[in-house]
Parts: C-alpha cells; structure tokens; sequence
C-alpha cells in the first residue's frame, strides 16, 4: 500500500495540472482510509485535489483521472468516483481527464471542444450519427487535456 | 485493451444480453452495478447481486422506440479486479463491438493487471477458456479481438487475440500489414504497389484456400510464439514485436515469390501507353 501511494506521487507530478499552488492532494490508495472509498469494490479516479487558487469557472477542487489513452475507459472509471464523492457530500467543481493521445475510437465517439481556459477542452460524445452532446458528469461537464498543452493553461 | 465481441449483423438486443449474461456466468464474474442509458441519459442505476434477466428484458421491451439508443452496463468483479461490460447501443457498437469488457488499472496493489489482455497474459482468464466460450456461442458470433491501442481493429499490428468463427479474412489482414509495412520500409513499396492493385478479395480467398500456402503461413505465425490456427479462426500473441515480425515474414515469403515475377499495373500502364501512336 506504501509503495503503491509512493508510486501515485511520483505520477501525480505527471498528472496534475499546474493550474496553481495545491493546497492539499488526495491520492487514489489514500481515498479508503481518509473518504471510506470502497476500493475493492468502486472502480477508482486518481486525484482528488484542492488548489489555493479559485477558478471563477472551475472553482478550486477537482476530480482527476490520468492516463496515457482510452478516454472511454477513464470516463467510467471517473463516473463512479464522481458518484461516490457526491453521495459522500465531497464538493468536486470539475470533473477532469489528463491524457496523453486519443484512440481511433475515442476520437469516433467523443469529440473535444475548446474552453476558456487554455488547454482545458470540454468532452462531447457522439450518440448517433447526426447528434452529439455535452458529457455530464453528476450534471456537470466533464472536460479533458493533453499533457502537452499543461504549458498552456491560463497564458 | 479491451475485449470487443460482435454479433453477426441480424442478433439483436435480447441476443446481445444473453451473451453478456453467459459471459458473466461463465467467468464466474461478480457483478455489483447495472446502469442504463437511453440517448446516453441514464435511465436506471442499482447495484444488484445476480442478474435478473427478465427484468433487463422488461427494461428493453418498454424501450422499444429507443432500443438502439440502448445502452447496458454491468460493473463487476474478477478476483480482486474490478472491470466493466458493456452492451453497446448501435452507434457504439459499431465503435466499440456490440458487447465490449475491459479492466480497469489496478491502482491500489500495483498487481500488473491494467486491462483485459493483461488477465489472458498472466492467465487469470485462460485464453483456451476465452475461446472456448466463442466456441459455444459461434452460431451468434462474427468475431472476437483485442486491439492493444485501441485502433478499432483495422491494424493487425494492434490485434493480440482475436477470434474469428472464419479466419476467410486471415490473408486480408495480411495485406493490410504489407500497407503499413510499405509506409515505414521502401522495400515493401513495390510489393504493396502490385498487391494495390489486386483483386484483394479474390487472392486472398485463393491462398486461404490453398493448404499448404495457409498451413505455412501459420506456420510462421507460431515459430513466432503466435498461436493462429485454422477451424474457427484463433490468434493470440505475447507481444506486439512477435506480431509485426509475423506478418512481415508471410509477407516475404508467400507474398514476395508470388508478385516478383508480375510487373506494376504502373509499369504495364506506361508500357502501353508508349507504344501508342502520338497524336
């Protein structure tokens, strides 16, 4: 477990965006012990952190699941974290996924559109061939960025 | 990494979920949540124990205007793993296969097992077991794979497992490595450039259909640790370096002997047209 929460702070410094100073980060294998997370038993997103600062479109606390690819897969796998922080009253603001690339199949079901904030893009998913929408997480939109445009948030 | 499973065309949904269930059943996997979304809203969500087919079935039937919107989710167990399966809509299905299973990253344990193809590689799903289940239900089924990034099944470079109720295909996807071969390495140009223009179809049923052309193809496959064989179609490889070296050596040594003697369709176009008079 040690090594495992060890192995998440290393990666965190890959994952988290540099958006501003963290005020506190809650890594995944810590989620058990401090919010009761059913680990075993809940698919699992990666972060939970609270900046200092306060975003006025994205607040301060966000949801995060990182991965090099598959958007799809780390959709669901951050749904149910989503859920499960809502039913424990935990404020999330936003609901973000950090990737490295899309697949062919990510890119043929979701589509991501450019937000104010440099980098950060809001997912959309195609649910027919003529219509398409804004995804949703617990009612809110989820977004996504790349690694590589980490530089570029806020400029 | 994930698992896609696709129908033959005419199965509908009351297929699909009975093929899901038996999955379920016959991996022994635990279920612990059912979600389902119509037009990607979701419309039902519970956590359950066993599946009650025939409430999914009632589910379906009162969504009969939607039933392709259809979307069914089961969360679930295997040891101590936690995965998802998925009964696709249409629009999905023909992204992600009509019925599609992964795992997600142990994130806790650091155990190794991040997707589906890490539990046939390290046997935690025994890749016989997997093909036997495609055996039993071979009367509903068109193909099984998994592709490793994802590509959607059109790169055989991507493709670690598959089973097919035919492997007719089996030469097509060989073509199809000599295309990609032939972007990174000119000395597959000029061999995709005579296959290019091929009736790919027809040629590629012609080896398949040809013992010992097929047999050695196979052959090749399995002196590079890759299991393909002949029946219903199964493929598995450790690795994606096995894979590629496969497709390349078939492509040297079946495909090469065949066209090295046959001029470019490019070259036969300016041979003719030079011997027309000019105007």
């Amino acid at each position: 477990m040690v090594e495992s929460l060890e192995d998440a702070k290393r990666r965190g410094k890959d994952d988290i965006p540099p958006i501003g100073i963290t005020k506190n980060i809650y890594y995944a294998p810590e989620w058990g012990e401090k919010f009761g997370y059913p680990i075993n038993n809940l698919p699992i997103a990666d972060y939970y952190v609270e900046y200092n600062y306060n975003h006025k479109n994205f607040g301060s606390r966000y949801l995060i699941e990182a991965s090099k690819s598959n958007l799809h897969a780390q959709i669901i796998q951050l749904e149910e974290s989503a859920d499960f922080f809502k039913r424990k009253n935990i404020v999330v603001d936003t609901y973000l996924i950090v990737i490295d690339r899309l697949s062919d199949r990510d890119k043929r079901k979701y589509k991501l559109k450019d937000f104010t904030l440099k980098g950060f893009k809001e997912v959309f998913e195609r649910i027919d061939y003529n219509n398409e929408k804004c995804y949703l997480v617990c009612k809110k939109p989820l977004f996504a960025i790349f690694r590589k445009d980490f530089e570029r948030i806020g400029k | 990494m994930s698992l896609h499973i696709d129908l033959i065309k005419s199965e509908n949904k009351y297929r699909q979920l009975e093929l899901a269930v038996a999955f379920i059943s016959f991996f022994n996997l635990i279920v612990n949540k059912l979600k389902i979304k119509v037009n990607g809203e979701v419309i039902h969500e519970e956590k359950i124990e066993v599946i009650d087919e025939n409430k999914l079935i009632k589910i379906i039937d009162s969504n009969i205007d939607n039933k392709d919107s259809l979307h069914i989710q089961f969360l679930f167990n295997l040891s101590s793993y936690i995965g998802y399966l998925n009964i696709n809509n249409n629009y999905d299905s023909n992204i992600f296969g009509d019925i599609e299973a992964n795992i997600f990253p142990d994130k806790i344990f650091n155990s190794n097992i991040n997707n589906f193809f890490d539990l046939l590689r390290h046997n935690i799903i025994n890749k016989d077991n997997l093909d036997k289940f495609f055996v039993n239900h071979k009367q509903i089924l068109s193909k099984a794979y998994i592709d490793i990034d994802e590509e959607g099944g059109d790169n055989p470079f991507d493709i670690l497992y598959e089973y097919g109720t035919t492997g007719y295909n089996f030469f097509m996807k060989l073509f199809k490595a000599v295309e990609l071969l032939s972007e990174e390495n000119q000395d597959f140009l000029d061999l995709y450039t005579k296959l290019r223009s091929s009736d790919k179809n027809y040629f590629s049923s012609l080896l398949w259909h040809d013992d010992k052309i097929r047999d050695y193809a196979f052959k090749i496959a399995n002196e590079n640790n890759i299991v393909a064989q002949v029946g219903s179609f199964r493929l598995y490889a450790d690795n994606k370096v096995q894979l590629k070296k496969s497709y390349k050596e078939m492509a040297e040594k079946i495909l090469n002997p065949i066209f090295i003697e046959i001029p470019s369709m490019e070259e036969q176009v300016k041979k003719v047209s030079s011997n027309l008079p000019n105007h």
